[in-house]
């Protein structure tokens, strides 16, 4: 078994675990919810200021648990032979989510003319090449920015392009390599305005 | 007709015993009194004990997996609705036991309310 084969059964079986956890912790907080709700002990203001901390705590669960499924997803398919490039985008996302957030920076993915697009490549080279574009365009571009994920197939050839709004962004896509792994092209286009990361699909 | 809820007969499978009997009483708390199984076999034992109107069954657990419990329970009481449990966004496991005759799926982690409603539609069915 590979490295890499090895990573991602650890990293998709601690996953599994960490879901375990995040799912009993939410039933025990809803458990707890329910009795503080029964309880007439407790005065309406206070049983509302707990409501308010269990919906936080209830939303923290769903964010916990979307990143523990999307890693434990890319770490048992990481020895596939072929990517699915949307499902694949969306774990990164989740990934990144909280940096973006921080930034200010928006993705929303159109799978358009690419849906359901397999890129005929295991899922570690494209991940590399697509994350590198997503962190770059948190980083470099203007808080409030939109950045639309097109993807696209043509002629036995897979394409995920990064454009971002408002339009005329440039100078973010700089320090991209142009081809950052073999059989992976990282295309800059309008000047600098939008990338491409093209690939083989199926 | 449909029952009242005190009167549904639920079974409750995983192997993940925190979760499942602190799903139980909670569920417990709304006036529906379920058992519960930490496996497989454990659920298929029950099951012939006492068929339930509805089981709620986790699709990953070590030893006999979710999908071979589904497969045994329809063979031998097609009447019990299985409900399905499956990781936050695994679509694919629920479509495969859907295939094989369960009622639905529902994904981890789970909103009690959304349950409860998902219950209710396996009760009309169940009959």
């Amino acid at each position: 078994m590979g490295g890499e084969t090895v990573t991602g059964r650890l990293t998709a079986m601690a996953m599994h675990d960490m879901l375990n956890v995040l799912a009993v912790l939410k039933e025990n907080a809803g458990l707890l919810e329910d009795l503080i709700g029964l309880e007439p002990a407790i005065p309406a203001a206070q049983k509302a200021r707990f409501g308010g901390l269990f919906r936080i705590m209830q939303e923290q669960f769903g964010v916990g648990s979307d990143l523990a499924e999307a890693l434990k997803r890319f770490g048992s398919e990481a020895a596939q032979p072929h990517a699915d490039v949307a499902p694949l985008l969306r774990t990164l996302l989740a990934v990144l989510r909280r940096k973006a957030r921080g930034r200010k920076v928006s993705f929303v993915v159109d799978e358009g003319g690419g849906r359901g697009l397999r890129a005929a490549l295991p899922p570690a080279p494209l991940a590399a090449a697509l994350f590198a574009a997503l962190e770059r365009a948190v980083d470099g571009l203007a808080a409030g920015s939109v950045v639309r994920l097109l993807l696209a197939a043509r002629d036995g050839r897979g394409m995920v392009r990064f454009i971002a709004e408002p339009g005329g962004a440039s100078g973010w896509t700089d320090g991209l390599q142009t081809g950052p792994a073999e059989d992976i092209a990282c295309e800059i286009k309008d000047g600098g305005a939008e990338c491409r990361v093209c690939f083989p699909c199926l | 007709m449909t029952l009242p809820m005190y009167e549904w007969k639920v079974l409750l499978v995983d192997d993940e015993e925190e979760f499942i009997t602190t799903l139980a009483e909670r569920l417990s708390l709304r006036g529906l009194s379920a058992r519960v199984a930490l496996d497989g076999e454990e659920a298929l034992r029950l099951v012939e004990e006492n068929p339930p109107h509805v089981m709620i069954l986790d699709v990953l657990m070590p030893g006999m997996k979710g999908l071979d419990v589904l497969k045994a329970v329809k063979a031998k009481r097609p009447q019990v609705q299985v409900i399905l449990l499956t990781g936050h966004g695994s679509t694919r496991d629920g479509m495969e036991g859907m295939r094989h005759g369960a009622f639905d799926y529902m994904m981890k982690p789970l909103s009690i309310d959304a349950l409860l409603a998902k219950l209710g539609e396996a009760m009309e069915k169940a009959g």
